[in-house]
């Protein structure tokens, strides 16, 4: 039997935090899920302990990537053969993770990516990020030789050896491109999976407008710098 | 420089340098980072004492103005110190992450128990 963890970054998610918990346990019921609250300062903690949920609380805030990690430490430690990230604020359906991990697991990748950008289904978020997304797609095609539709796709499956690397290392801010890159260096296999995304019930988005130019030319370069390492 | 200038000057620099060592010995700052700054008012006070000094090694390097070298010498100085300080900074949110992460995990473990 295969240990399987879900790792929920969350910051701020007092309106879906219950409700993504009980999808996971009613679409996902295989799954052992894990909280990273990253010092939410609005009522997710106390939600989480009122309701018993495994719940790790950041003492301080880290930002995305120091949460995911702490996940990922945490599913090293405790043994986990696949760990998967999902979005605490609804977007992504656990009902796709069943097919994710048979694929991983069939194909022997070391990562499966959920993409929005195979079938072009559900949610496709807005013009400019796609923009954004394209952008990631092409600057990877051209340094790593590989195709990846949605770089920045919060729903990645990892295996054994990809949870130990990104328990060791991982990117701390906008995380999801850089550490792609970074498998693509490594020549770990990357595969993508078309999946339904949701437009998120409750939150916002970790990328606000004016965080997009710093986003695009922060993440450019550590793509880049990532290439040459 | 009268003498009367360069009095006041050292004097001005041995009270910087004296506070400075005070709070190394108050740990409030640790000698690893303060040594560049005794070292450059150290080499300061020198070139208070001996200006004829600051003139010959500016005509070595070929400054017309020794105060031009000064300037030179102070911008790359502080441009150093301000590298050294992101490179400092970088490493201590490393740790702080860390630390963060695991004392975050270790609570949970002591919780389940």
């Amino acid at each position: 039997m295969m240990k399987k963890l879900i790792i929920i970054p969350c910051y701020n998610e007092q309106d879906s935090i219950e409700n993504t918990i009980k999808d996971i346990k009613e679409n996902a019921p295989d799954y052992d899920y894990v909280i990273i609250n990253d010092c939410s300062k609005d009522n997710t903690l106390k939600i989480c302990k009122e309701n018993n949920f495994n719940v790790i609380s950041l003492p301080v805030n880290l930002g995305i990537g120091g949460a995911v990690q702490t996940g990922y430490i945490y599913a090293d430690q405790n043994d986990y053969d696949i760990a998967v990230q999902i979005d605490a604020d609804g977007q992504h359906d656990p009902g796709f993770l069943s097919k994710m991990d048979k694929y991983l697991i069939e194909n022997d990748c070391d990562m499966v990516i959920g993409s929005r950008f195979i079938e072009n289904e559900g949610f496709q978020s807005s013009l400019a990020r796609r923009i954004g997304i394209n952008f990631f797609k092409y600057l990877l095609k051209v340094l790593f030789g590989k195709t990846i539709t949605d770089a920045t796709s919060g729903l990645r499956m990892c295996n054994k050896k990809t949870i130990a690397m990104f328990a060791n290392e991982y990117p701390v801010d906008y995380p999801e491109p850089e550490s792609t890159a970074r498998l693509l260096r490594h020549k770990r296999s990357i595969k993508e999976i078309p999946v339904v995304m949701r437009e998120r019930s409750g939150g916002v988005s970790s990328i606000s407008l004016n965080k997009s130019i710093y986003y695009m030319i922060k993440v450019s370069l550590a793509i880049l710098i990532e290439k040459v390492r | 420089m009268t003498l009367r200038l360069q009095i006041i000057i050292i004097v001005g620099f041995l009270f910087i340098l004296l506070s400075m060592l005070n709070l190394v010995k108050k740990r409030v700052i640790d000698l690893k980072h303060t040594l560049s700054w005794i070292l450059c008012i150290l080499a300061l006070i020198v070139l208070t004492l001996f200006p004829s000094l600051l003139v010959s090694l500016s005509s070595f390097l070929g400054i017309y103005s020794p105060v031009n070298m000064v300037f030179l010498f102070g911008f790359i100085f502080l441009l150093i110190v301000c590298f050294h300080l992101t490179v400092t900074l970088s490493k201590l949110t490393d740790k702080v992450r860390r630390i963060d992460q695991i004392l975050a995990i270790e609570t949970k473990k002591n919780k389940d128990e």
